[in-house]
């Protein structure tokens, strides 16, 4: 099994998923207006402006990762109908490229999200972000995101073999991505400015975020497949 | 232990485990004297030291647990013959361990009221405990999906290894979060205290009791999943008997 | 709560949910017994 035929695998996967959630709307119709009102409600529960800017960053990353939670049941909802992971197994394929195809089509809808989630923090909450704070913010948001892709396609993965048990999902995601909402909160902050943040003390935190990222996504590529195999 | 059901001894006894049984009920009297009367009061934290000798070991046995059940899955994945027994001492001594660490987490905050006067504080080794309560619980609710032995087997062993990445970056993150922050000037005991010889002596003690009876669970707990397994088995075998002497019949 | 009683608390609620987890699974034990052969119990 090569290297490139892994990758070739991971390209048609993620494409595969990328059309489909293009296909079905479902994400700009459905998930896309419950990220925006969990922004809103953030908004009426904490009721006060200075206080929504102070703690705009965590309200993002959390919006994030409830949304992130749709995100992943229905990215493997999607291949628990019509027994689709069975095909996908009997094609042959290495587990690897699967595994790499599915995350990469995660990280690219959750910073589409993530992405959204902080306009509306601008326009909402009234935070700013300079040049410099944009780029940390870009930089963190692909790396958060790619933590929480690594570990829920693993988790995901296992929803799907325990047909029926998408309640497992977020009890075994969310105690585990921590460290991502701890780094990606801070990063946020300095990249707002938040508490008189600034933006050079975010980057360490970016640091977390690969090495966070890198462990899981290795550890995923080797897990997936024994666990998703029957 | 009166009533006509339970005086029969359990099935899942031997000599070893009654002795052991016999150790860990002996030692825990022994603690409980030592701990509640014996012993003096700590210079700094008073009376509430006595906490100490009840939450200590429980957080010991706790975190052994998890080491013990990584160690079992580590053993069953990458053993040659993927022993089962293996996977159901990790699933028995996981189950202990959520018992333990439960206990650590009341007993820690009951001590955290007395000394700090709360009864959570976000310290990176409360807060890390926590996380690791509710991992093995989700690792608890893996090894309940179902399917054939050998698959709840895989899969647990895998959850379990994913477990064991994720404990020590949760500590890591929580203790470099935590260092951000202004600590209050109060005074505010970590846990650690000076012991005299006896006290010392009495922690050390409770640590051996709570792993004895650690030990006496996890045997009993993994052979009560052994029969379990057996049942399902037999269920299995039993449902494929009427079946094909169905078949036979017309 | 007086001083003292956190103390005792704490013991309590050391040992009995140990104490109820073993007579849970002695329970278990007993109720699954009749349906295994010997054989299926290498501890005997």
């Amino acid at each position: 099994m090569t290297m490139s035929r892994i990758i070739a695998v991971a390209r048609a996967v993620a494409s595969k998923d990328l059309r489909i959630e293009w296909r079905s709307r479902v994400m700009t119709n459905q998930v896309l207006p419950f990220a925006a009102i969990v922004m809103v409600l953030f908004a009426f529960a904490l009721d006060n402006d200075g206080i929504l800017q102070r703690v705009a960053p965590g309200l993002v990353w959390m919006a994030t990762l409830f949304t992130s939670l749709v995100v992943v049941q229905r990215s493997f909802a999607v291949e628990a109908a019509d027994s689709a992971i069975d095909a996908l197994r009997l094609a042959g394929v290495p587990a690897q490229g699967v595994y790499l195809g599915k995350v990469a089509a995660l990280v690219v809808q959750l910073v589409v999200f993530e992405a959204v989630l902080a306009v509306l923090a601008l326009i909402l909450y009234r935070v700013n972000v300079d040049v410099h704070g944009a780029v940390l913010l870009v930089t963190t948001c692909i790396l958060a995101s790619l933590g929480i892709a690594a570990l829920a396609a693993v988790y995901g993965g296992l929803s799907v073999v325990g047909r029926g048990r998408e309640t497992l999902l977020p009890l075994l995601l969310l105690p585990a991505v921590a460290p991502v909402l701890i780094g990606a909160t801070r990063a946020t902050e300095s990249a707002f400015g938040s508490d008189g943040a600034r933006v050079v003390e975010g980057w360490p935190w970016v640091g977390l975020l690969a090495v966070f990222g890198a462990i899981f996504l290795f550890g995923g590529t080797l897990g997936f497949g024994p666990l998703t195999d029957e | 232990m009166s009533n006509a059901t339970t005086s029969v001894p359990p099935p899942t006894r031997t000599v070893a485990t009654r002795n052991l049984g016999l150790i860990a009920l002996g030692g825990s009297v022994v603690l409980a004297m030592l701990g509640l009367f014996f012993t003096a009061e700590d210079v700094d934290q008073g009376s509430s030291v006595r906490i100490m000798y009840v939450h200590v070991p429980t957080a010991w046995v706790a975190y052994l647990a998890f080491v013990f059940t990584a160690a079992c899955s580590a053993g069953h994945l990458w053993g040659k013959k993927h022993s089962l027994n293996l996977d159901r001492l990790a699933g028995a001594s996981a189950e202990v361990g959520v018992i333990f660490m439960g206990v650590t987490l009341v007993t820690g905050s009951l001590w955290g009221r007395l000394s700090w006067g709360t009864y959570w504080q976000w310290d990176p080794r409360l807060t890390t405990t926590a996380f690791l309560f509710v991992t093995y619980v989700g690792y608890l609710a893996v090894r309940g999906l179902g399917g054939t032995h050998q698959q709840r087997a895989k899969r647990s062993a895998i959850v379990a290894m994913f477990a064991v990445l994720e404990i020590p970056l949760v500590h890591f993150s929580v203790l470099i979060w935590r260092s951000l922050h202004q600590e209050a000037t109060v005074l505010r005991p970590n846990g650690d205290v000076t012991m005299d010889g006896l006290m010392l002596f009495t922690l050390v003690f409770g640590v051996a009791v709570f792993t004895t009876i650690f030990a006496w669970l996890v045997l009993h707990r993994n052979r009560v999943l052994a029969l379990l397994d057996a049942v399902e088995l037999r269920g299995i075998d039993a449902a494929l008997a009427v079946r094909r002497a169905e078949e036979v019949t017309p | 709560m007086k001083h003292a009683d956190f103390i005792i608390v704490s013991w309590i609620l050391s040992f009995v949910p140990i104490a109820l987890y073993a007579w849970r699974i002695a329970r278990q034990a007993r109720r699954l017994d009749p349906f295994v052969d010997e054989g299926d119990k290498p501890w005997t």
